[in-house]
C-alpha cells in the first residue's frame, strides 16, 4: 500500500497541475469542456489523496518500520487509537492530512455548488487544485511520508508522550479543518475577482463555509488550550507561543469578516474590505503553517527545521501577490453601493469592531515577528513573551469586549440620542453595579474589575436584545411570548446565534480574567505530611501526601503520587498525579519521563497538582500545587461559542430568504445547468 | 502488484479527467454571460424590502426614533417601488417578446403576469415558440429545435 | 509506616480507608521508603520557603530560561523537570538577592550576562518602544482613517428629504398593494 500511496501522490500532482491549468483556461475562454475536466480533476485528486491516506494509515497500523515516518513516530506497543495521532505527529504526515482535507473541502464545495455559480466554479476548482498541488509537491519534493529506510528497524521510536492524550486526537485535526476550510472562501473570492462576478453571489456561496471554518478554528483553538492545560503541566492554557498566535490570527480576521460581511449584505458597502479580509485570512493560515514548519521563529510546537518552510514562504508571497493584484485590478468595480447614514449606527460600530480585530491581529503578528525584525535591523536578539502580549492585548481585548456590548444596542443605519439612552440604560446600570460590587469586595486587579464589569455589560445587552425582540414580535405579530422567542431566534438565526456567541466570549473573558488570581505553591511532602494552600475565595485547601506507587501499563511505566484533598477541613477526595516513563516493545525507555497532572475542577476554581519528582528516589515527593480560578469558564465558554455558531449555521431560517437567493441566481439559470 | 494497481489508478484518473474534453463541448452550451447590472435590480429590491422589515423591527425594539423611522420608511419605500417598476417594465418587455403565456390571460396586470411567469418558470409547463415542443425546466434554448427563447 | 512503602496494591486499597481517618499523621523523618524504580521519576531537591517567595517568583517570571524551552524561569523549573538550566538560574537569582541586589538590579545583572533575549519581554527603551507603541499607533492611525472615511461617507450620502413625504409620492394604489404583498412574502 505504501508504494501505491506514493504513486497516488505522483498522479495527484500531475492531475492537479493539469486541472489547475485547464480550470483557468476553461474559465477564461468560456470552454465548458475544460471547466468540467478541471472539476473532474478536483474529484480525482481527492480520491487519489484518499488512497495515499489509506496507504499511510495501513503502514502505521501494520508497523511497517521500513517506512521512515512509521519508524519515527510509532512503536509496536503504541495503542491503536494513538496511531491516528501519529498520522499528523510529524511534518510529513501532517502535510498529507492538510492536503487531503483541502481536497475534501474542495470536492464538497464543487458538489454542493454543482449547477450553481457557473462562472465562478471553474476558478474555484482551479484555486483549490493549485493549493492541493502545492501541498502534494512539497510532500513529493521535500517531505515524502512514504520515504523508505535502507533497513528495517525492529521497533520504532514511539510517539511523543505529550501527544498521547485524548485531546491530541481531536485538537490538531480541528485546527487543520479550520485552517484548510478557509481555502474555500478564498477560492470563491479569487473566482469572483477573476470572473468579475462581484455581486453578492459569491458571498452567499461562502456564507456557510466561513461560519464552518470559524467554528473549526474556534473549536481547534479552545481544544488546543485544553490540551495545553491538561497535558503540558504548567498550569496555564495560553502562552502566546508563535504557533498559538498563528492559530489566533486567522480566527481574528475571520471573526472580523463575519461581522463586516453583514454590512455588505445589507448595504452593499465594504466590498473591497471583505475581499481583503478573506484573502488575508487565507494568507494568515498559510503563514501559520510556515511558522510551524520553518524554524524561523523558535517555538515549543516547531517541527524540526527543514526547507519545507521555504516552500511555504514562496507560496505565501506568490499567493499574496496574485490575490492582491487581482483585488487591485477589480478595485473600481468594488465601489460601495450606498453610504453611511450616520456615525451613530450599527454600521459604524461594526467598522470600529473590525478596526479593533485588525489591530489585535496586527499586534499579535507584530509581537510574533518583532524578534526577527530586531535581530535583522539591529542584530539584537529579544524575546517577546506573555508579558508583552498581555500588556498590549489586554486593553485592546477589553475595548473589543466593550464594542461587543455596544454594537447590538445601536440600530442599523441611524440611531437618535433618545433611543441610545433608552438602549444603554439597563446595561450601563448592570456594569456600574458589578464594578461597584467588585471594588467593594476589594478585588485586587484593576483589569479584572474592568473585564467583569464589561462582561456584565455585554450579558445585559444580550439579555435585553432577547427580551425586547421577543416583546416586539409579541406586539407586531400577536404571538404568545414563548412562540415569539422561538420564532425570534429561528427566523433570524444569524443575529441571535451571534448573541449566543457573544455570551460564550463573555465566559471566555471571565475565565481569562481569573488568571490574575492564579497562585502556585511548591511543597516537599513525606507520606502523611500536609501542606495548606489558600484560594482567592478565602478557602484553605489541605493536601496530604499518601505515597507513591509504581506499576506498568500498556506502553509505559507509571509512578503515581496520591494526595488526600480537604477544603476547609471537609474531605474532597484523592487526587493522583503521575510520572510516565514510556517504553518501546522491548521495554527500552523512549522519552524522558513525562508528567500527568491531577486536576479537580469546579465552577469557581481548579486545583491543579503536579508531581514534580522525588527526593533522592524515595517516596518523599515534590509537588507543585496551583489554584486556578474560573478555568471552568474557559472550557464551557468554548462550548457556548460552538453552540452559538451552530445556531447561526443551522440550515434554513436565518440569512437571505429562499426568495432572495432565487433572485440573485435567476431560476432559469439554475435549471439550465442542472 | 502495487505498481500494476498504480498504473491502473493512473489510467483511470486520466480517463476520468480527459473524458469531458474528448466528448467535446457540444452538449452543454456555456451559459451566456449576464450583464453585471442585470442582477442589481432584484438585489436592490430585496435590499430595500429587507431594510423596510428591519426598520419596523428596530422601531418596535426601541432602537429607532419615530422621526428616523418615518424618514427611512419613505425612502426605502421609494427605492423598493422604483426597483419594482424597473422589474415590471422588464417583465412586460419579456412578456411581449414571449407572446401570450399558456394558462395566463392577456388581460392580467403586469404584476400578475410576473407572478404567473415566475410560477411557470418554477413548476408549470411552457412550450417552444418556434416548434411548439414542450419545454423542460426554464432554459434559454429549446431542446428540440435549439431556438433561443 | 514501612508496610506502605512499596506495595502498590496496598496503597491503592488504603487510600479509600484513609478517607475515613483524615487526622494528621506524625511526620516520619527517617522511615521514608525508597521507590522500586527510582529512575522512572525525576530526582528533585527539597523545596525551601524561598522557592515559594512571591518576589523570587516575580523576578523569575520576567526572565526566560536559556535552555531553549521558551518558558520563563519559574514556569520552566516548575514544569519541565528535565531542565537543569532553570534550577541553576533560580539558584543564581537567590544568590543575587542575597548579595543585596534589588529585584530590578537582579534582572539587570541577568541581562548583562545573557543579553536582552533573557527578558520575557523587550525592555522598554530605544528601538524596543516600537514593539509596544506600534499596535497603539496602528489603532490611532486606523481611528483617523476610519474617522475620515466615515465623514466622507456621511457627507456623500443623499440628503434626506427635508420633510418626510408621507407615503411615497406618485405611487399608485396598485403599486403600494404590490409592495405590501412583497413585504409579506419576506419572512420575519
Amino acid at each position: 500500500m505504501t508504494d501505491l500511496g506514493n504513486i497516488a501522490l505522483w498522479i495527484a500532482l500531475l492531475i492537479g497541475v493539469w486541472g489547475s491549468a485547464v480550470a483557468f483556461l476553461g474559465g477564461r475562454r468560456g470552454r465548458s469542456d475544460l471547466a468540467r475536466s478541471a472539476e473532474r480533476a478536483a474529484y480525482v485528486v481527492w480520491g487519489l489523496l484518499l488512497v495515499a491516506t489509506a496507504g499511510l494509515l495501513k503502514a502505521l497500523l501494520t508497523h511497517d518500520f521500513n517506512v521512515e515516518y512509521v519508524a519515527s513516530y510509532t512503536s509496536r506497543n503504541l495503542p491503536v487509537w494513538y496511531t491516528w495521532s501519529a498520522f499528523y505527529a510529524g511534518q510529513k504526515g501532517s502535510l498529507l492530512l492538510w492536503a487531503v482535507v483541502v481536497a475534501t473541502f474542495g470536492a464538497a464545495a464543487l458538489l454542493v455548488n454543482r449547477g450553481r455559480h457557473r462562472e465562478l466554479m471553474p476558478y474555484v476548482a482551479g484555486v483549490v487544485l493549485v493549493v492541493v498541488s502545492f501541498f502534494v509537491a512539497v510532500m513529493l519534493f521535500a517531505a515524502n511520508p512514504f520515504e523508505r529506510l535502507g533497513f528495517t528497524p525492529p521497533d520504532g521510536n514511539g510517539l511523543n508522550p505529550q501527544l498521547q492524550n485524548p485531546g491530541m486526537t481531536i485538537h490538531p485535526p480541528m485546527l487543520y479543518l479550520g485552517y484548510t476550510s478557509i481555502t474555500i472562501p478564498f477560492a470563491f473570492a479569487v473566482a469572483a475577482l477573476i470572473s468579475g462576478r462581484l455581486d453578492t453571489g459569491w458571498l452567499h456561496a461562502i456564507r456557510k463555509w466561513t461560519l464552518l471554518s470559524w467554528l473549526f478554528l474556534s473549536a481547534g483553538v479552545v481544544l488546543g488550550m485544553w490540551w495545553a492545560y491538561v497535558e503540558l503541566g504548567w498550569g496555564g492554557y495560553w502562552a502566546w507561543d508563535p504557533v498559538e498566535n498563528a492559530s489566533l490570527l486567522p480566527w481574528l480576521t475571520m471573526t472580523a469578516f463575519l461581522h463586516s460581511v453583514m454590512i455588505q449584505e445589507k448595504r452593499g458597502m465594504l466590498k473591497r474590505w471583505n475581499v481583503g479580509l478573506v484573502i488575508g485570512s487565507f494568507l494568515l493560515s498559510i503563514f501559520g503553517t510556515f511558522i510551524t514548519r520553518s524554524g524561523v521563529i523558535s517555538s515549543v510546537h516547531s517541527f524540526t527545521q527543514s526547507r519545507v518552510g521555504y516552500f511555504f514562504l514562496i507560496f505565501l508571497v506568490l499567493s499574496a501577490a496574485v490575490a492582491f493584484a487581482l483585488l487591485a485590478y477589480r478595485w473600481p468595480r468594488l465601489e460601495a453601493e450606498s453610504k453611511l447614514e450616520s456615525v451613530a449606527s450599527r454600521e459604524a460600530a461594526f467598522l470600529f469592531n473590525n478596526l479593533i480585530f485588525i489591530v489585535i491581529a496586527f499586534s499579535v503578528l507584530w509581537g510574533t515577528l518583532f524578534p526577527i525584525l530586531s535581530e535583522w535591523l539591529r542584530g539584537t536578539k529579544v524575546t517577546v513573551g506573555p508579558p508583552f502580549f498581555n500588556q498590549v492585548n489586554v486593553p485592546l481585548g477589553l475595548l473589543l469586549l466593550l464594542l461587543t456590548g455596544i454594537g447590538p444596542l445601536i440600530a442599523w443605519r441611524r440611531a437618535s440620542p433618545a433611543n441610545l439612552r433608552r438602549q444603554f440604560l439597563a446595561p450601563a446600570l448592570a456594569t456600574l453595579v458589578v464594578a461597584a460590587a467588585l471594588v467593594a469586595i476589594r478585588m485586587s486587579d484593576g483589569w479584572a474589575i474592568v473585564a467583569y464589569a464589561l462582561g456584565a455589560f455585554v450579558t445585559a445587552t444580550v439579555a435585553q436584545e432577547f427580551v425586547r425582540g421577543t416583546g416586539a414580535r409579541h406586539r407586531l405579530h400577536r404571538e404568545p411570548y414563548p412562540l415569539a422567542l422561538v420564532r425570534l431566534v429561528g427566523r433570524n438565526r444569524r443575529r441571535y446565534g451571534g448573541y449566543v456567541v457573544h455570551l460564550g466570549m463573555v465566559m471566555l473573558f471571565a475565565g481569562f480574567a481569573g488568571l490574575a488570581f492564579k497562585s502556585d505553591t511548591e511543597a516537599t511532602l513525606k507520606p502523611g505530611q500536609s501542606v495548606e494552600v489558600r484560594s482567592p475565595y478565602g478557602h484553605t485547601y489541605r493536601i496530604t501526601h499518601q505515597g507513591v506507587s509504581q506499576y506498568e501499563r500498556l506502553n509505559r511505566f507509571v509512578s503515581a503520587a496520591s494526595v488526600d484533598v480537604f477544603r476547609d477541613g471537609r474531605y474532597l477526595g484523592v487526587m493522583k498525579s503521575e510520572k510516565r516513563q514510556h517504553t518501546d516493545s522491548f521495554g527500552r525507555p523512549t522519552f524522558e519521563p513525562s508528567t500527568e497532572v491531577a486536576i479537580r475542577s469546579d465552577v469557581r476554581e481548579d486545583l491543579y497538582i503536579v508531581y514534580a519528582g522525588s527526593v533522592q528516589g524515595t517516596e518523599e515527593a515534590v509537588y507543585r500545587i496551583t489554584v486556578n480560578p474560573l478555568v471552568w469558564w474557559v472550557w464551557y465558554g468554548g462550548v457556548v461559542l460552538v453552540l452559538g455558531a451552530l445556531i447561526t449555521m443551522w440550515p434554513g431560517g436565518g440569512g437571505p430568504t429562499p426568495a432572495s437567493l432565487r433572485r440573485v441566481e435567476p431560476a432559469g439559470y439554475v435549471a439550465q445547468v442542472a | 502488484m502495487q505498481l500494476l494497481l498504480g498504473l491502473l489508478l493512473a489510467l483511470l484518473a486520466v480517463a476520468v479527467v480527459l473524458d469531458p474534453i474528448l466528448r467535446g463541448r457540444a452538449p452543454a452550451p456555456g451559459p451566456a454571460p449576464r450583464e453585471p447590472d442585470e442582477a442589481r435590480g432584484p438585489q436592490r429590491k430585496e435590499l430595500a424590502l429587507a431594510a423596510l422589515k428591519e426598520i419596523e423591527f428596530d422601531r418596535a425594539t426601541g432602537k429607532l426614533s419615530d422621526a428616523d423611522y418615518e424618514r427611512m420608511r419613505s425612502r426605502y419605500t421609494e427605492e423598493a417601488l422604483a426597483a419594482i417598476r424597473v422589474e415590471d417594465s422588464a417583465a412586460a418587455a419579456a412578456a411581449a417578446r414571449d407572446g401570450p403565456l399558456p394558462g395566463g390571460s392577456p388581460t392580467l396586470d403586469p404584476v400578475e403576469a410576473l407572478i404567473a411567469s415566475a410560477r411557470t418558470a418554477a413548476g408549470g409547463r411552457r412550450f417552444c415558440t418556434e416548434c411548439g415542443a414542450p419545454l423542460e425546466g426554464s432554459g434559454r434554448f429549446c431542446v428540440e429545435c435549439g431556438a433561443r427563447l | 509506616m514501612s508496610h506502605r512503602s512499596l506495595s502498590v496494591a496496598l496503597l491503592l486499597a488504603a487510600s479509600g480507608a484513609m478517607a475515613q481517618t483524615p487526622g494528621p499523621r506524625p511526620p516520619s523523618t527517617d522511615s521514608v521508603g525508597r521507590l522500586a524504580a527510582p529512575g522512572a521519576v525525576q530526582s528533585r531537591e527539597r523545596v525551601t520557603a524561598r522557592d515559594n517567595d512571591l518576589l523570587v517568583k516575580a523576578i523569575e517570571g520576567r526572565m526566560r530560561c536559556t535552555c531553549g524551552c521558551n518558558l520563563d524561569v519559574f514556569t520552566c523549573r516548575t514544569t519541565d523537570f528535565t531542565c537543569t538550566t532553570s534550577p541553576a538560574m533560580h539558584r543564581l537569582v537567590l544568590a543575587r538577592l542575597d548579595s543585596a541586589l534589588t529585584p530590578d538590579q537582579v534582572v539587570a545583572a541577568f541581562e548583562a550576562q545573557y543579553g536582552q533575549a533573557v527578558l520575557m519581554a523587550p525592555p522598554k527603551r530605544g528601538f524596543n518602544w516600537a514593539a509596544y507603541l506600534m499596535p497603539f499607533a496602528g489603532l490611532g492611525a486606523g481611528l483617523v482613517v476610519l474617522g475620515l472615511v466615515m465623514r466622507r461617507w456621511v457627507r456623500a450620502r443623499p440628503k434626506p428629504s427635508p420633510e418626510p413625504a408621507g407615503e411615497a409620492a406618485g405611487a399608485t394604489a396598485q403599486e403600494l398593494e404590490r409592495l405590501r404583498r412583497e413585504l409579506e412574502r419576506i419572512e420575519s
